[in-house]
């Protein structure tokens, strides 16, 4: 049972990364950031210069998201990394030799455009009591 | 593991997963918020949370390898599925699915029997085999015999030599112990009903051995080894709560064991069964310095336990054990020195019978997988064909032959899902059945389940014949351009109907090579039944009795025991002979002892014979033949044997024994020949009887541990056995009250169950499988005829309209479908012929597997059932109307 539950479990998640995937998989199209990435960009810019992975995932989680897994964090900063939108270097002073990243310009760029394409869309919309915006 | 470390096998699936640019990283990541979870929150929920994210991994680390692989165009772009048309796929399998009940139950009820068959076989398999010993290093531990390397056989251990190996063996680099014990059973008195149970008599280190304790209280202790203070017992689960209902207070209760009050000091855990069946696990106490090699019976020591260092293998030590045993043996050399230490492994001691059977039993399985597999890719064949047109018009619209194979193995592998889990559900009932069919010829049966490794391997064979069969679709259909489906005309099977054919000689194959198995085990199982086992088996009835030490110390106690139950016996209506034995043939396991005859001497390799003790009558009432000479009498009870007809072959060739003179190895005293009777069967059927020596219980006269107080007695009666079942459980209870009466049974009874039972339930379930492949095969030949009937009708109707008769159309169909069976038969007798000699000829008696009567009988029953698979649709021909034909084509 414990072996099916574990499958179950990974399944469940499915959708919610395949509609990501497929966002964001086709690396071809650079001037549309994916939801996942934007709240990935958006952790590294809270936490500033020189963030690894792991403080990003803690970040996310940190915020409210639903927890996502450490392993999707990496993927999509492998990912905006082929696209330009961050630069990763070891950090030598650290002894485990830890991954960091930074955002480049490329993408804080390709945030400004996201960030201008959904207020386009929240232009005049109401949404009365609980509307956080 | 250290507090700190996640857990093992989530990590290993993570390193497994994660691609090779990611994986140093997020390990690393991984591990350092798990060590600081671990220590904020404890390691309990520090563990959880490494699960969950491993869990949350797969995907994300599945799709980034695939992406890499597809951006270094390790993969063509159009063989990359996406999800959504992996679920569009899907969705429309199901749909087609649901608008064909008849035809997906079919194809799943075909494929849920090969799976189920197979899931419940490799349940089996798995707990009887596979499954490793729940011990601690299992692997390292072995039964040790006594093995004359000149093909002489085994022969007991004597209790003084196991003392000395102990020393001698335990002394040697990369051995970790040597543990002597002694099995039999014992009378549980006191409780409310009275009864024997096995018992393990353990030695110093037992329980070490197996790296096991109690699960209650604690093991025997070193110190209750000595003779006297051996007042300690540990049960087992099963006995604690059999007889105190599981009750918490069970330490320090009392059992009388053969008398004598025992207190519980433990309890064993439920799946801990060293020795098999064992209930009560008592200290050995040998008194050592009592031991002499003189004394006959203090030989028949059970082969001890070694148990090896960690990293040493059986072969290394090999030279050094026998070494050291033969140091020992020198210091005897009245004894046959030479002899080598054989050493078994404990998995396979306990499973080494069952092995062929079980192994023959899977391959069995393996090959209905295969036929429901070929019946399968000829009935989705079928479908295909009335999806050419939407295949071509794909095409046509860009889809290439890969995208076209995922979605046919979409289908499949839905289609196969949901057979396995029909199968499953059938394994769980047919394991049931198994394990309740073998009983007692199956070991390890508590460790046969349907747990994780046979749902994994319930996965990956549903998987490999969703491969086998979803692309045959795909195969069988020829590519054509879009214009030539659209226009959809019927005519020419071509190469569909080729393809079809070679499925059926596949099928043929395979239904050849189980109906030969089949009728191979079936023959050998009535060889066996037709044996006659030297003993007679309707009119005896037999029942063993235990006395227990402390009620009955000495020699004349047992015997006027004995003596008085012979009389009483006796003296029963349609009781015509009664007489008792200490071991019974074909139920108990006997012991042997080296011989040496008077004024002879004896070939070294000469093989050594079992003994047994006798009362009464005992030969006129189990039905064993006196061949010269008498059965032993009263006036022999001083020195007189009665030997075996193959120890008389063997020992004394030409010259007749009456009169000459033999003693056991070890003793000084010389025994008369009086008498010769036949042999039985008591290394099997399917081996030659080894040698043996009878002696009269009275001959004996020594108290002690190893005085024979366990007797079966026999009775031979004119009536019913059964009738005499009451008579006799009365007789006992008046003679002791305490004393229960086991194992009742007439020989009959006994001899099916030790000797007939394994072989009838093989070759009933062989049958089994053969039958429902043979049913496939015929459903499989009667599709693809009726198939290519349907797809001939135009060329049918064209002969019959131009002057064909009747018989030509026949022979046209008939050869069509039984040119495939034809040649599928010669090539699965051939395969028979190689598989049998490999698998079956170690399990069969009196037939070789290579037999022409089994292979006529399977060309019978093969060509019978094909010719009848093909006249349904071989008449369906003749009535076609040719103007109709014409017409609708």
């Amino acid at each position: 049972m414990g072996t099916l539950t574990f499958i179950a479990a990974g399944v469940k998640h499915c959708r919610i990364y395949f509609y990501n995937v497929e966002k964001t998989g086709d690396m071809s199209k650079k001037s549309h950031l994916g939801e996942f990435e934007q709240v990935v960009l958006l952790a590294m810019l809270q936490l500033g210069e020189d963030a690894s992975g792991g403080d990003i995932h803690e970040e996310i989680e940190r915020r409210g998201r639903a927890p996502v897994a450490l392993t999707a964090v990496y993927v999509t900063l492998t990912r905006m990394e082929e696209k330009g939108y961050v630069a990763s270097r070891r950090a030598p002073a650290d002894h485990r030799a830890r991954k960091v990243f930074g955002v480049r310009e490329p993408g804080r760029e390709a945030l400004r455009r996201a960030r201008r394409q959904l207020d386009r869309f929240w232009e005049g919309v109401e949404l009365g009591a609980g509307d956080a915006r | 593991m250290t507090i700190t470390s996640p857990p093992g096998l989530h990590r290993r699936l993570l390193r497994l997963l994660l691609p090779g640019n990611l994986r140093r990283d997020v390990l690393a990541e991984l591990d350092a918020r798990h060590a600081r979870l671990a220590l904020a929150h404890g390691r309990r929920d520090a563990d959880r949370w490494y699960r969950d994210q491993a869990r949350r991994s797969i995907l994300p680390a599945l799709f980034e390898r695939r992406r890499r692989a597809s951006a270094n165009h390790l993969l063509p772009a159009r063989f990359a599925m996406s999800p959504s048309s992996l679920f569009q796929d899907l969705r429309f399998s199901l749909r087609w699915m649901g608008t064909h009940p008849g035809f997906t139950a079919v194809l799943v009820a075909t494929l849920a029997l090969g799976i189920g068959a197979n899931v419940a076989m490799f349940s089996v398999v798995r707990g009887v085999l596979l499954r490793p010993l729940p011990y601690d290093g299992a692997d390292r531990i072995a039964r040790i015999y006594n093995s004359d390397p000149a093909g002489g056989g085994r022969s007991s251990t004597a209790w003084l030599e196991a003392v000395e190996y102990r020393e001698a063996v335990e002394a040697l680099p990369g051995v970790e112990a040597l543990v002597p014990f002694d099995v039999y059973d014992v009378t549980l008195t006191g409780i409310e009903n009275p009864r024997q149970v096995r018992a393990t008599f353990v030695g110093p280190g037992f329980f070490e051995m197996f790296g096991t304790e109690p699960e209650r209280g604690r093991a025997l202790l070193g110190e209750e080894q000595r003779p006297g203070a051996d007042g300690a017992v540990v049960i087992a689960h099963g006995l604690w709560r059999d007889l105190f209902g599981g009750a918490d207070d069970v330490l320090g209760r009392e059992l009388l064991i053969d008398g004598r009050p025992r207190r519980v000091v433990g309890v064993m855990p439920a799946d801990f069964a060293f020795y098999p069946d064992t209930r009560l696990w008592l200290p050995l106490a040998l008194d050592e310095a009592a031991l002499t090699a003189d004394d006959i019976l203090s030989h028949g020591a059970p082969p001890p336990l070694i148990r090896l260092a960690p990293g040493v293998d059986f072969a290394s030590v090999q030279g050094d054990v026998d070494a050291a045993i033969a140091r020992v043996l020198e210091r005897y050399p009245e004894h046959d020195a030479a002899h080598v230490a054989e050493m078994v492994p404990l998995q396979d001691w306990l499973t080494g019978g069952v092995r062929p059977a079980l192994m023959a039993l899977m391959s069995a399985v393996g090959g209905l997988l295969l036929v429901s597999c070929t019946n399968v890719a000829n009935l989705l064949l079928a479908r295909a064909e009335s999806r050419r047109r939407e295949f071509s018009i794909r095409r046509a619209l860009g889809a290439g032959t890969d995208r076209l194979a995922a979605q046919l193995l979409v289908e499949s592998t839905a289609l196969a899902l949901g057979a396995a889990a029909v199968a499953i559900g059938a394994a769980w009932w047919a394991r049931g059945a198994l394990v309740g069919l073998a009983g007692d010829t199956l070991p390890r049966t508590d460790s046969i389940a349907i747990d994780g490794q046979v749902l994994a391997f319930t996965l990956a064979i549903t998987l490999a014949t969703a491969l086998l069969f979803g692309l045959a679709p795909l195969l069988g259909l020829r590519r054509r351009d879009a214009a030539d489906a659209l226009r959809e005309g019927r005519g020419s099977v071509g190469g569909g109907l080729r393809f079809r054919q070679a499925l059926i000689v596949a099928e043929v194959v395979l239904v050849v090579a189980l109906l030969m198995g089949a009728g191979l085990m079936a023959r050998s199982f009535l060889a066996l039944s037709g044996v006659d086992p030297g003993v007679d088996t309707r009119s005896t009835l037999t029942f063993r009795l235990s006395l227990p030490e402390a009620a009955y110390p000495g020699a004349t106690d047992v015997q006027g025991f004995f003596t008085r139950l012979h009389d009483r016996l006796g003296a029963l209506p349609d009781v015509e002979a009664v007489g008792a034995v200490s071991w019974l043939p074909y139920a108990d396991q006997w012991s042997n002892w080296g011989i040496e005859l008077e004024g002879a001497e004896l070939p070294g390799d000469i093989e050594i014979p079992h003994y047994a003790l006798t009362i009464g009558d005992y030969f006129d009432a189990i039905g064993i033949p006196v061949l010269r000479g008498t059965a032993l009498r009263p006036e022999d009870q001083d020195t007189g044997v009665v030997i075996t007809r193959t120890t008389e072959s063997l020992y004394f060739s030409s010259a007749t024994p009456l009169g000459r003179r033999l003693r056991f190895r070890g003793e000084s005293e010389w025994r008369s020949v009086v008498g010769v009777v036949d042999d039985y069967y008591n290394q099997g059927y399917d081996r030659a009887p080894d040698p043996g020596v009878y002696l009269l219980h009275e001959q004996l006269n020594f108290a002690g541990p190893w005085f024979p107080r366990r007797m079966a007695v026999v009775l031979r009666t004119r009536a019913a056995p059964a009738a005499l079942a009451a008579p006799v459980r009365d007789i006992v209870r008046s003679l002791d009250a305490d004393l229960p009466v086991e194992r009742l049974a007439t020989m009959g009874e006994l001899i099916e169950g030790t000797m007939l039972a394994r072989p009838r339930m093989t070759a009933w379930l062989f049958a089994l499988f053969a039958a429902l492949a043979l049913a496939l095969g015929c459903a499989g030949i009667h599709g693809v005829v009726s198939w290519a009937v349907h797809r001939e009708t135009r060329e049918i109707g064209v002969r019959l309209a131009l002057g064909a008769r009747g018989r030509t159309v026949l022979l046209h169909v008939a050869r069509r479908a039984l040119a495939p069976v034809a040649i599928g038969l010669v090539v699965g007798l051939l395969a028979s012929a190689w598989l049998g000699r490999r698998l079956l000829a170690s399990m069969l008696v009196d037939v070789g597997p290579v037999d022409p009567l089994t292979t006529a009988l399977v060309v019978f029953v093969l060509g019978l059932a094909s010719v009848l698979s093909v006249v349904v649709p071989a008449r369906r021909a003749l009535r076609i109307d040719p103007v109709d034909a014409l017409r609708d084509a």
